[in-house]
């Protein structure tokens, strides 16, 4: 049966994947990664497919190929069968062949743009019955049982987007704040970061970065007042930050309050509070919290270079929330590696907010032994 | 992975075909090393337009994810050439097989152990926000130490947020609460509660409670046995889409049916059976009731009443090859192994 960790990567196995043990060097990698991705939500977009779905779907899509080499399998073909298993798995299908003729359909029509010529067909379904979808259909479904092997059958994922909706509503932010949060998750996707993080620290990251890469015009005051420096932000999140010294064996126990949001459906109160909003069709931005706090510290707790490993000796009396800032500070650094894959102008975009993404990383502890050099990534684009 | 998908199906020994249905077949087998009887369902691929069956990626990932001692165990999932193979707990019996054994006396104790595992294993389902979506007493599997532990995940999924449209077609219908044959699309973990209800009747009175013949008479029995809901009573149900005015009938006490259980007992039956699912009691509520606390006490599992024949080869559900709207046929599925029934559920009724 899978260990619940088997899905948290140690630095060293990140950076030495199947691909790259077949020869692929690390930034080709990255680049193939981010452009299956890229087709995967692409095509996932335009079949309006759930954002969660779409969530679930790259996060297969970046395990898959912790176990297998880009070099041995298609990632476009790849991409589009953890788009049809996510869904399924989401409990909102789309059909193979959907699927399918849409992504032959794209292909034709970017041809067809790059040749400066009309395209012939004009619905992705009306070509649903030619040879090239046929086969691509038939290649996806002999795929999707590869791709359920190397995932070994495990399909639950604990997503980020409901902490960081929770911690939004608990601190008085603004819808917007939020949309541009979803928007920094979004494209943390063609990133590998929740590959070596657990959904908390990928949550802190969209949380975060909102207000060093979007305009500020957007966001509220509520929201450009927090001050990152005081950890007391991370309240927001569960996260106890009225404790400054822990021992140095920092196992989570006490760093994280039960979730005070976790919405147990068993309890009666928590029940019948989100039975009323949903007989009643309320919706808006309520997302039910999937998973609880408790989880999401044993998750944190499971990591293999926590704190136990890692930490320098010499610094013992980190609190919970120092390490998980850490991480913070080493997932963005990730994150900010594929700007320079990005469009032209997103990475001009991102170029000039390289002051605003210092100034934020500034403000957390920084992992004396961090694999990924700050100063090259943030110069790099 | 391949090495390991190989060792895993190597571990266990498939012996006789003990079930078969349209998307998968269960064998009874052994762990080769232990010996540990184990049941494995083997799940058809390849027969589909849409690849692996929805339902058998349901049943996967839940069964991934829930470890308890009420929830059926998946030991191990492999897949062999085409098929995707679970294996899991072998079980020789279930609630449905029990219930209908009239050789079989049940004592009160007996009632209040099997309710008291089954509200455990809705608890923790509930708990790891994963609705059920199919309770009724064939899908309630009991080892031979008398443990019984929910089983047949192919229709749950997660707790939904807030608005989000679920299909209301779930839960084979007389065990089907009354939101969902209005046809509520956003409804909670109290769907499940109420199919826990209908089988505490089940087990009281040794009989399916609410036997609606289609969906119409189904709400027809309800408010028959229970009385036509009033709008105080279960506020906004007129505004539910498939919401249709009913005879008015009378509330009639559950004493009088269940003359034979006490005041405790009719408490629990009550609140699973409450007509408004946001005050319908959640599982770990009714965990506390004083019915589970007071005497009798619940009768150990090893001492509980078994049936002294086999399980018979269960037929399962059939599936729908699409995932959207496949449960109405697991409602006509359950007629299907009822042959008796088949020719009173075809009957139109112009309610």
């Amino acid at each position: 049966m899978a260990r619940r960790d088997q899905w948290i990567f140690s630095d060293e196995e990140v950076l030495h994947t199947p691909s790259v043990a077949a020869g692929l060097s690390a930034s080709d990698e990255l680049r193939d990664r981010i452009r299956g991705v890229n087709w995967l939500l692409r095509i996932g977009v335009t079949a309006r497919v759930r954002s969660d779905s779409l969530y679930n779907a790259c996060l297969y899509f970046h395990r898959f190929y912790m176990r297998k080499s880009l070099q041995q399998h298609d990632v476009e073909q790849t991409a589009l069968t953890c788009l049809f298993l996510a869904c399924k798995a989401q409990d909102a299908m789309k059909h193979v062949t959907q699927l399918a003729a849409l992504a032959v359909f794209k292909h034709r029509s970017d041809t067809a743009k790059a040749q400066g010529r009309a395209m012939r067909d004009k619905e992705p379904m009306h070509i649903k019955d030619e040879p090239d979808v046929v086969r691509l259909q038939e290649n996806m479904l002999s795929c999707e049982i590869t791709l359920l092997r190397t995932l070994t059958f495990d399909l639950a994922v604990r997503q980020p987007f409901p902490l960081i909706v929770d911690a939004a509503r608990s601190l008085q932010l603004k819808r917007f704040d939020v949309v541009m949060m979803h928007a920094v998750l979004n494209d943390s996707m063609r990133s590998n970061i929740a590959l070596s993080y657990p959904p908390l620290v990928v949550a802190l990251v969209a949380f975060t970065l909102p207000s060093a890469v979007a305009d500020e015009a957007y966001l509220s005051g509520t929201y450009r007042d927090i001050n990152w420096q005081d950890q007391r932000w991370l309240g927001a999140f569960g996260v106890d930050v009225s404790a400054d010294v822990s021992d140095g064996h920092d196992n989570g126990d006490q760093a994280l309050q039960p979730g005070k949001r976790s919405r147990s459906v068993s309890g009666d109160g928590d029940a019948t509070a989100n039975n009323s909003k949903r007989m009643k069709g309320e919706s808006g931005s309520g997302h039910t919290n999937v998973h609880s706090s408790q989880e999401v510290k044993a998750d944190y707790t499971d990591r293999p270079n926590d704190a136990n490993n890692n930490a320098p000796s010499h610094t013992p009396t980190h609190t919970h929330a120092h390490h998980l800032l850490m991480d913070t500070r080493d997932a963005i650094i990730r994150f900010a590696m594929i700007f320079r894959y990005l469009d032209r102008d997103v990475r001009a975009r991102q170029q000039a907010n390289k002051g605003r993404i210092a100034a934020l990383l500034s403000c957390f502890p920084k992992r004396h032994d961090s694999v990924w050099a700050e100063d090259e990534i943030l110069g790099s684009f | 992975m391949e090495q390991l998908n190989t060792a895993i199906m190597k571990r266990y020994s498939k012996e006789r075909k003990v079930g078969e249905g349209t998307y998968a077949s269960v064998y009874q087998g052994h762990c080769v090393e232990t010996g540990r009887m184990v049941a494995i369902k083997k799940i058809k691929i390849g027969q589909f337009k849409d690849g692996l069956d929805m339902s058998a990626i349901r049943e996967v990932k839940f069964l991934q994810e829930l470890k308890h001692e009420n929830v059926i165990e998946m030991l191990d999932v492999f897949s062999a050439k085409q098929n995707l193979n679970l294996v899991l707990e072998f079980l020789t019996t279930d609630l449905e097989l029990i219930i209908k054994d009239r050789s079989l006396i049940f004592r009160p104790g007996d009632i209040k152990s099997w309710m008291a595992m089954t509200l455990r294993g809705v608890d923790w389902c509930h708990r790891n926000f994963i609705l059920h979506r199919d309770l009724k007493p064939n899908n309630l599997l009991i080892n031979d130490k008398g443990i019984l532990k929910v089983a047949d995940f192919g229709l749950a999924r997660d707790v939904a947020d807030p608005g989000m449209k679920m299909t209301c077609q779930v839960i084979t219908r007389w065990y089907r609460p009354p939101e969902l044959l209005f046809g509520a699309r956003a409804y909670s973990s109290a769907v499940d509660i109420w199919s826990v209800g209908c089988i505490f009747a089940e087990l009281l009175l040794r009989t399916p409670y609410l036997p609606g013949e289609n969906d119409i008479e189904q709400l027809n029995t309800i408010f028959r046995a229970l009385g036509t809901p009033k709008e105080s009573e279960w506020p906004g149900h007129t505004s539910l889409p498939s919401y249709i005015k009913f005879q008015d009938y009378p509330k009639q006490p559950l004493e009088d049916l269940f003359s034979a259980a006490g005041n405790d007992a009719i408490e629990l039956l009550g609140k699973c059976l409450h007509y408004n699912p946001h005050e319908r009691i959640s599982a770990g509520s009714a965990l506390r009731l004083p019915y589970f606390s007071n005497q009798p006490k619940p009768t150990p599992p090893p001492l509980l009443p078994k049936p002294l024949k086999e399980l018979e080869p269960r037929a399962l559900p059939p599936d729908a090859v699409t995932g959207q709207g496949n449960n109405k046929r697991k409602a006509d599925g359950e007629q299907d192994h009822k042959p008796d029934l088949r020719k009173v559920a075809r009957k139109i009724d112009f309610q």
